[in-house]
């Protein structure tokens, strides 16, 4: 039985409707702009897909969402903080943000239990058990319980997404960020991994998914977003995907 | 004094380890463990015993075991030796990394083009080695430069004394340590960085020049 | 003087006068000198120089780009960064030798304060060592991906978690060589201390040479096995762990 979000209590109160909300969010590097005034809303239990060819600015866009960036003009409102351009990105929202990245997301030198209750026990201060058991259980969920005690080293890609995926749940987020799940992995294991980010869309987790996997996106989100030459198109048609211009290099 | 003994000592430094670099590529298994002890003891030997030894034991061995009163006066070559040993023991793995770094394709091209051994040495391998260690090798010497100082150890007439051995003497006349310690310090130090500047200026120059080996 | 009391004495020491013997430990322990103290200085300043470098080495991290940071963190942090690379440059470009002499007769001269030898000697190479040591880690450090720490970031982890269980253990494979290999050399440079008349094995043999009919060839070979023996186990050993750092970088 699928721990229902809702039911689980966090410090942070949990919004009624509104978990995340960007509103004229624009950053710079040295070289120019990378978008301006990207505004999109994500209520509760919905699923957001984000689109754009490389270099678009989704990753740092989800990097900003996490606090591991800042930017440049514009506000944001994850959960009901209030997060601005020129004000450090708040402490307390660490740790409540699940995020997987592209690559490189679980530590070398942990087997895969240590990894998932890494978080929990430095973060939560659950003990060595509580972290085990709340572990496991992520891990579970994911299929990838057996792994418990090898090293990421030795997984598939999808098996280390999936590891990755159960670290980030295990930490209770109200929102999770996935920046390409499937990138670099070959076909069978992003089907493995595109099945578990459906399973999770269904059951009601709060998702942003950058995907260049268009039909996971179709089948996962129920909104949509296409970050295309530095603006943010938004709509509940998946139809907006197809303005997707791939730019000839 | 200091630069001297530095120069001197390299130069010895950087011969002996040729050498010894010869020993361990050599064919021959004598040779190869001579190299291989050399290395193994000289890099492994403190220097202060090391000079005593050869300053004051050297001689009483040698009156012991031929009768003949060592000669007198070779105190500065002896320690010139001592650290020449040292070093050399450094350089020769250096080298060794240096050479086994070249890509093997380069002396079978080499060979193809009708080059004797002797001549895919001298001109492939080891100039090639040369700029892939250039760094490596400009550190033994700093640190070789460093290592004069332990001289101090060995009482050397005056006017062959290192810059530390100077201050030493006169600490011994004024009383303070403080004023020629610390000037020898500053000596020590702007010499170790202008070497370390210009040897690196040039290990890099060389390098970008070549293009260093993948 | 048999070569067994000669080597007795080398490593460890004059013995002490029975009046001066404390009846409950055993008596070599009690005048640590010869190859004793040398192994008990270079202990003691390996595991002070560790500390020290670690320190040196956090100071002179870059701080994560952070465009809130105000001006008087952003000087305070210069500040820190440099003074650290000022103490790492400065003692690097020194000869072991002159740092010893400078230590043991600076304090005094210049401030007039008076430490116990022992004090200065360890003092003087935890300094060398920590040096040596805050450069093999900073490029440590340099080695991790950036994409850890931002892991352990979203993870809800300090910055020092995600030292202590991030970033250390992964580095601490690839420090491994150089830590051995600076312990052999702080080993073999404790024997510069025989010029400042610190009893470790070096100056312990001078001493034995110039009270006793010894030939002092036969003292120092004594002691020149006595360095080469450890130095040589250690070098293999540090052989053995560049090895498994080769084997990591593939």
């Amino acid at each position: 039985m699928r721990l229902d979000l809702a039911s689980v209590p966090t410090e942070l109160p949990v919004p009624s409707t509104m978990v995340l909300r960007l509103d004229g969010v624009g950053k710079r590097f040295d070289a120019g702009p990378i978008f301006e005034r990207v505004s999109f809303n994500l209520r509760r239990r919905e699923v957001l897909a984000l689109c754009g060819v490389s270099g678009s600015g989704k990753t740092t866009l989800i990097k900003i969402i996490a606090g591991l960036v800042g930017f440049d003009e514009g506000r944001l409102e994850i959960g009901e903080t209030d997060v601005r351009a020129d004000v450090r990105y708040p402490n307390e929202l660490y740790g409540k943000i699940g995020v997987i990245f592209q690559d490189h997301n679980l530590f070398p030198h942990l087997t895969v239990l240590g990894n998932v209750t890494l978080g929990l026990r430095e973060h939560k201060r659950l003990s060595v058990r509580q972290a085990k058991e709340r572990a496991l259980f992520e891990l579970e969920h994911m299929g990838v319980a057996s792994l418990a005690d090898r090293y990421p080293a030795t997984l598939s890609g999808g098996e280390r997404q999936r590891v990755a995926i159960a670290r980030a749940l295990a930490m209770d987020p109200f929102l999770l960020l996935l920046d390409e799940p499937t990138a670099n992995l070959d076909p069978e294991r992003a089907e493995e991994v595109c099945e578990r980010v459906l399973a999770l869309a269904e059951s009601g987790v709060t998702m942003v998914l950058v995907t260049h996997n268009v039909i996971l996106a179709r089948q996962a989100a129920s909104r949509f977003a296409l970050l295309q030459d530095g603006c943010c198109t938004v709509s509940r048609e998946p139809a907006i995907l197809d303005r997707l211009r791939y730019r000839r290099v | 004094m200091t630069m001297l003994i530095a120069a001197v000592s390299g130069l010895g430094a950087a011969i002996i380890g040729f050498l010894v670099l010869q020993c361990r590529c050599s064919a021959r298994g004598p040779l190869r463990a001579l190299g291989v002890g050399f290395v193994m003891t000289f890099r492994n030997l403190p220097l202060v015993p090391l000079l005593l030894f050869l300053t004051f034991g050297l001689p009483g061995l040698w009156t012991a075991l031929s009768g003949r009163p060592f000669p007198r006066g070779l105190e500065l070559t002896l320690v010139i030796l001592g650290l020449a040993l040292n070093t050399a023991a450094y350089l020769a793995e250096i080298m060794l990394a240096g050479v086994t770094a070249v890509a093997p394709q380069q002396v079978a091209a080499a060979r193809s083009l009708g080059l004797t051994p002797g001549a895919i040495r001298r001109c492939v391998i080891y100039p090639q080695a040369a700029r892939i260690v250039a760094p490596a090798l400009a550190s033994r010497f700093i640190h070789n430069m460093k290592n004069s100082t332990v001289a101090l150890v060995v009482p050397l007439p005056v006017d062959v004394m290192e810059v530390v051995g100077q201050a030493g003497r006169i600490a011994g006349q004024t009383f303070s340590w403080a004023e020629p310690l610390i000037f020898a310090a500053c000596v020590h130090l702007l010499l170790a960085v202008c070497l370390g500047h210009v040897l690196n200026r040039w290990a890099s120059l060389e390098q970008a020049r070549i293009g260093a080996t993948a | 003087m048999t070569i067994s009391e000669v080597a007795a004495i080398l490593l460890f020491g004059y013995p002490l006068p029975p009046e001066m013997v404390d009846p409950r430990f055993p008596e070599f322990l009690q005048r640590p000198a010869g190859l004793l103290l040398t192994l008990l200085i270079t202990v003691t300043s390996l595991l002070i120089g560790a500390v020290l470098g670690t320190v040196l080495a956090l100071c002179r991290r870059e701080a994560p780009e952070d465009p809130h940071a105000d001006i008087v963190e952003r000087c305070l942090d210069r500040a820190i960064r440099v003074s650290a690379a000022m103490i790492v440059e400065g003692v690097r470009g020194l000869p072991i030798m002159l740092l010893v002499l400078l230590v043991f007769h600076l304090p005094f001269r210049l401030l007039g304060l008076r430490f116990p030898s022992f004090l200065l000697a360890v003092a003087a190479f935890s300094l060398y060592a920590g040096v040596y040591f805050s450069e093999s880690m900073r490029a440590g450090l340099r080695s991790v991906d950036s994409g850890m720490y931002q892991v352990g970031k979203v993870l809800g982890l300090t910055p020092r978690q995600i030292l202590l269980r991030i970033e250390l253990p992964l580095i601490y494979r690839t420090m491994k060589p150089d830590l051995i290999n600076l312990t052999v050399t702080v080993f073999k440079d404790t024997s510069t201390l025989a010029v400042v008349a610190i009893p470790e094995i070096t100056y312990v043999g001078r001493q034995l040479f110039m009270s006793e009919p010894v030939n002092y060839a036969v003292v120092l070979i004594i002691i020149l096995i006595a360095y080469w023996l450890p130095a040589t186990m250690l070098s293999a050993l540090a052989t053995r762990a560049e090895k498994q750092r080769a084997g990591l970088a593939v």
